[in-house]
């Protein structure tokens, strides 16, 4: 073979090489590539994608490798934004989501979907979603991303150790007197036993400092992002709470892992967690005790609401030829067959009205009603907060330290507060 | 320049000759020069000009801003607070990971059969993960379930919560990192104990010193000068760089008492996305490790001669 044949059929080679992408994208239609955050939620993200395959044969999703937060998907998406390489499809953590659609609409690397709604029209729209669904991943009025794993904090209470120290696991408190009672009753079980554990002084993210200010009726800013506002009756009242969580509840500042750890083993009667981590948690505690969920308490009932954590997905392909398939996939994952997956496989809340339906999930709902909890708190769930301004991780951080002086008993808890406030004032 | 001078006088054919290999060494050091300046001086200087801006990840706008990054961080609690927590964090590390490293080496240098196995042994926690094995320290250590707790109730003591309590999380972190020095610095100790004539143990045995501290105190130490100045060194910059138990176990807490300096640099640069705070930071913890380097090489080189 001389040199000129050797050259040819390496480019012979080289040709055949570039086309077998073209000849499979040409069986398959279009490729859609999905990003989403947590190797853990690989399961059941794949479980949708397969079956949206196998009902749009024209469609095929393949996966990039899932970064392990919120954070640091974020900051991926925001680095691929720089070099091009943007997935098609994307899931954005909710107090992430503000911050990035911004980003990519002004660098046009994102599609709003307020047309794809509009095409499908009003009725459809009110058959699939509640507004307030839909509206979490609304910003600056336009739909920036359709809701994909919504989550609310619950209760999840050892049924055991409940009964042992004279409750009724079928009637638990709904309010934090009552909680609180229950707990020092079951603290006082064993030397080994603990009460109540919630990670507020100690978990990653303010999530459960918004859930208390938000379920006693307060804000944590003004209604024009320039005010903190949770220095009134209302904060104290939450501030006041986690005081009283190590006076009358009994509670160690353990380190987060540490405390729930010990909940699985059964150490533990109370444990505050989001409502995404009760298929984790049902794994975890396995036969070691009977594990039931109750609903976050509302201290005040009327205008009492809570943070909604999760993600939504986001369509960052701009190419027309994508972007009916990604409308499409948008459609399945948030609704009813997507979502049913979803929610057997995590514990979040559904997104889909219809979901909620017999075929879907009504006779899992029945034979599981430790997952109907978080549906019940559907009603009340609103967007999570997120600051606005460079420093909202570092604010974050300043309010646990906060947080921590309370209830620790370093400072009073009127003091705390309004340190909190100025300091968190300081960073925006 | 000095080969250009020096060749100035001799004949035109040996000159000639003398600039073609003077060139010729220049270009086999070229490809070491570029990817010298390519893998790590650019990146430094990218980071520095980073530095003196206020970019943000993703930002189509940015602006320079001088060195308003640098003053910001010397008034801002959080660094300064890092910054304090690394520097108890080294202080209770090098000693603690070099004396113990030392005196495994000497105890592990004298077993003749069991050396190998031993030497295995402690060298084992340098070949883990630090980070999988955070995981393992952190139910070692669980207050309630871990094994710790268990041992010291046994034993009459009341509980201690390692990784809750404010005064005690960074001597908890400070164990760990030292669990991982030990073996290391054991290798290290053991390469220089080798290095040690024997005959100058017999000249001091002959002199009257044939206690084991008298050998240790007046041949062994000294002679292991140099090896423990290097063992100072890379155990100081590996401890400034605590990072992952941080990340694993404590993120900060509690109270921000954990807080270290390339946690904190990793929350502003990639929780914050502040990438001019960050690069800010970077080039701070560059000079402190500098710095550190320097310093220790200035001050103990003096006393390691002998």
């Amino acid at each position: 073979m001389d040199r000129r044949t050797l050259l040819q059929s390496a480019a012979g080679f080289a040709a055949l090489g570039l086309m077998s992408p073209m000849i499979a994208r040409a069986q398959s239609g279009v490729e859609l590539v999905v990003t989403h955050c947590f190797p853990g939620h690989d399961g059941f993200h794949t479980e949708i994608a397969n079956a949206f395959m196998a009902a749009n044969p024209d469609v095929k999703i393949s996966f990039t490798n899932s970064p392990p937060t919120y954070e640091e998907g974020h900051s991926l998406i925001l680095r691929q934004a720089l070099t091009n390489q943007l997935p098609d499809v994307y899931y954005s953590g909710f107090h992430l989501l503000p911050p990035l659609s911004r980003q990519l609409t002004e660098r046009g690397q994102i599609t709003h979907l307020d047309s794809f709604l509009a095409t499908e029209g009003d009725a459809w729209k009110t058959e699939n979603y509640s507004p307030r669904i839909l509206d979490l991943g609304n910003f600056d009025g336009k739909q920036m991303a359709m809701p994909f794993n919504t989550s609310t904090p619950i209760f999840y209470f050892n049924e055991e150790l409940v009964t042992q120290a004279g409750g009724d696991p079928a009637n638990f408190p709904d309010t934090w007197e009552g909680v609180f009672e229950l707990a020092a009753k079951i603290d006082a079980l064993g030397d080994d036993v603990d009460g109540f554990y919630m990670g507020i002084h100690t978990e990653a993210g303010d999530w459960f400092w918004q859930a208390l200010v938000y379920s006693n009726g307060g804000e944590l800013m003004d209604a024009a992002e320039k005010t903190v506002a949770f220095g009134d009756e209302k904060g104290l009242a939450a501030l006041t709470l986690t005081k009283r969580m190590v006076d009358e509840g009994k509670m160690n500042l353990r380190e987060n892992q540490q405390g729930v750890q010990q909940f699985y083993a059964g150490k533990t009667g109370i444990l505050v967690q989001s409502t995404a981590g009760l298929r984790a948690t049902t794994d975890s505690v396995g036969t070691n005790f009977t594990l039931r969920t109750a609903r976050y308490p509302l201290a005040d009932a009327t205008n009492g609401r809570l943070p909604t954590g999760g993600n939504a997905q986001v369509i960052l392909t701009t190419d027309p030829a994508k972007l009916d398939a990604a409308w499409r996939f948008s459609k399945w994952v948030s609704g009813p067959e997507g979502q049913t997956v979803a929610v057997k496989f995590s514990g979040y809340m559904p997104t889909s009205l219809v979901a909620e339906q017999e075929q879907y999930l009504g006779a899992f709902y029945k034979e599981n009603p430790n997952y109907t909890t978080s549906v019940g708190q559907i009603p009340v769930a609103r967007k999570w907060f997120g600051y606005p301004g460079k420093n909202s991780n570092k604010i974050i951080d300043i309010q646990r330290e906060n947080i921590n002086l309370a209830m620790r008993g370093e400072m009073p808890v009127a003091e705390v507060l309004a340190k909190m406030v100025a300091d968190t004032q300081g960073l925006i | 320049m000095t080969v250009a001078l020096n060749t100035a006088r001799v004949s035109p054919g040996r000159n000639a000759q003398m600039r073609a290999e003077a060139l010729a060494g220049y270009a086999f050091a070229t490809p070491a020069l570029i990817l010298i300046i390519v893998l790590l001086i650019a990146p430094i200087v990218v980071v520095f000009l980073l530095s003196l801006t206020d970019y943000q990840l993703g930002a189509l706008d940015w602006s320079w801003v001088g060195l308003t990054n640098y003053s910001d961080m010397l008034g801002d609690r959080v660094f300064l607070r890092s910054l304090g927590n690394t520097f108890i964090y080294v202080a209770i590390v090098v000693p603690g990971s070099v004396i113990l490293g030392l005196v495994v080496a000497i105890l592990v240098q004298e077993r003749t059969k069991s050396k190998a196995i031993y030497q295995t042994i402690f060298f084992l926690p340098v070949t883990t993960t630090l980070i999988a094995m955070s995981v393992v320290w952190h139910f070692l250590l669980n207050p309630a379930l871990g094994p710790v707790t268990s041992l010291a109730r046994a034993l009459g003591f009341s509980d201690f919560d390692v990784f809750g309590d404010p005064d005690l999380v960074l001597v908890g972190l400070a164990v760990i990192g030292i669990w991982q020095l030990v073996g290391f610095n054991m290798i290290l100790f053991l390469a220089g104990l080798t290095a040690i004539p024997r005959d100058l143990y017999d000249a001091a045995d002959i002199d009257g010193a044939d206690g084991a501290w008298d050998r240790f105190a007046r041949v062994t130490w000294p002679m292991l000068g140099p090896t423990t100045l290097f063992v100072v060194v890379t155990t100081t910059i590996t401890a400034f760089r605590v990072f992952d138990t941080v990340a694993v176990i404590t993120r900060g807490n509690p109270q921000g008492r954990s807080d270290v300096l390339l946690y904190t640099l990793y929350k502003v640069g990639f929780q914050d996305f502040n990438m001019g705070p960050a690069s800010a930071m970077t080039i701070a913890f560059l000079v402190f490790v500098l710095v550190v380097a320097l310093a220790q090489a200035f001050i103990i080189d003096k006393r390691t001669h002998y």
